[in-house]
């Protein structure tokens, strides 16, 4: 049996979809009247799909995806929508709800709606099973120094560590971040040899002098390495460019008030808290960025993504 | 509104209010400046002397987005006008006390109470 939990605070509408639901035989359904109250059946019985209206008292529709989305995350959710609550129905798409079916229409399309989700959502759990299956997972990138391949890099290199359950969302972030800071490091600090004045308020000639390296010769045939190796116990990064090195330890300490405005140090600091591990090679050209599984894949509602 | 790629921005009661979006994580050095330099410009014109900074749009961010709001805080100080920022996202916080930004301005959770905290 598959159970659907029916999250609705009017008692009409709950007996409406119950009946609609009964059509199907495979389907189990339960009820809560609020999202806190579907929250608290969760954490004892998690279903396969929730379906919830979205004005609620105690704990609206909104919050309720919210919530399911932090915490069971392969856990769909189809939201009932009335007229006045489109606004909050687009809220609860982008914050991750599977679909949604106008009220008016629950007759003809909630049963159509609940078994096209539940088949997405079968194809994620059994993809998110063979993710965590996964030995070791290696791939090298040879980038030229051009920085709108920085955002989609990192992406693909989170989405690899999120699908082997390396870490939970939170430090994928942070793992965005100090992936970032080491790819912008290597190519104006690295290849393009121009400092930290780059981001500050005098930094205006720098930018001229990075528009002209990119198209001048050393710099512009200098590139950046990215090696990503992800096995279970964690993801080690190295990131090297052509560059002539720097020394990590003559760094300003940027948490001293006195360095405050100065940009040096601030993105070896932030990977420094941001990973478990951060090395570089004697020349300072060539950094490793380490960060250790902390994140145990033991329920089949971590999603792979 | 400006037409800009990574910043847009308006006046909205007495403050000029700076939306990050997009790719704002991994911003391209050399692309930030001119649009910094834009926002400037604009809090000129506007004849207003605050700026609120409205992460809603933005997850995260690195060094180059912290070095874009001091560029910005540097010319409100002169100014004599105040800077806040809010919707600043959980790892946003984080970059911000790890740089030691967290105590230079408000960072609050709505727009509304950055208004309230910018006001002169």
């Amino acid at each position: 049996m598959t159970t659907i939990l029916v999250v609705d605070d009017a008692a009409v509408d709950r007996r409406l979809v119950g009946e609609l639901l009964a059509k199907d035989p495979d389907l189990d359904v339960e009820f809560a009247v609020h999202g806190v109250e579907a929250l608290e059946y969760m954490k004892r019985r998690l279903p396969e799909l929730v379906v919830t209206d979205l004005v609620m008292p105690e704990m609206d529709g909104l919050e309720l995806v919210g919530a399911i989305r932090r915490d069971y995350p392969l856990a769909p959710v189809i939201l009932m929508t009335s007229k006045g609550s489109e606004e909050i129905a687009v809220k609860a798409l982008q914050q991750g709800a599977a679909s949604y079916v106008p009220k008016r229409t629950l007759a003809r399309q909630l049963l159509d709606t609940i078994h096209n989700v539940l088949a997405v959502s079968a194809r994620k759990r059994e993809h998110s099973r063979l993710m965590q299956c996964m030995a070791k997972n290696e791939c090298t990138f040879v980038l030229d120094n051009d920085t709108a391949l920085f955002a989609p890099l990192v992406t693909f290199l989170q989405e690899g560590v999120a699908r082997m359950g390396l870490c939970d969302e939170m430090d994928c972030t942070r793992l965005g971040v100090a992936l970032e800071e080491a790819l912008t490091n290597a190519l104006y600090h690295g290849n393009l040899e121009v400092g930290s004045a780059l981001h500050e308020d005098n930094g205006r000639n720098c930018f001229a002098l990075v528009e002209q390296r990119t198209r001048e010769a050393p710099y512009e045939d200098r590139r950046i390495y990215v090696e990503a190796k992800l096995s279970r116990d964690g993801a080690v990064f190295v990131l090297r460019d052509d560059g002539a090195g720097f020394d990590p330890t003559a760094l300003p300490d940027p948490t001293d008030p006195a360095n405050l405005e100065r940009a040096s140090g601030r993105g070896v600091l932030l990977m420094k808290t941001f990973m478990d591990e951060v090395i570089y090679n004697d020349l300072g050209n060539s950094v490793t960025l380490v960060k250790y599984r902390n994140y145990k894949v033991n329920s089949p509602n971590h999603e792979d993504s | 509104m400006s037409t800009a790629r990574i910043f847009s921005a308006e006046v909205e009661s007495d403050a000029l209010i700076v939306l990050p979006q997009g790719s704002v994580s991994s911003l391209a050095g050399e692309g930030v400046r001119p649009e910094v330099d834009e926002l400037l410009q604009q809090l000129s014109d506007s004849g207003v002397k605050s700026v609120v900074i409205d992460f809603a749009n933005v997850s995260y961010f690195g060094t180059i987005m912290l070095g874009a709001l001091h560029m910005i805080w540097k010319r409100v100080r002169e100014c004599g006008g105040k800077m806040a920022l809010c919707n600043v996202s959980v790892v946003g916080c984080e970059v911000l006390r790890i740089a030691g930004f967290d105590t230079l301005w408000p960072i609050c959770p709505s727009r509304e109470e950055a208004l309230d905290s910018v006001r002169v």
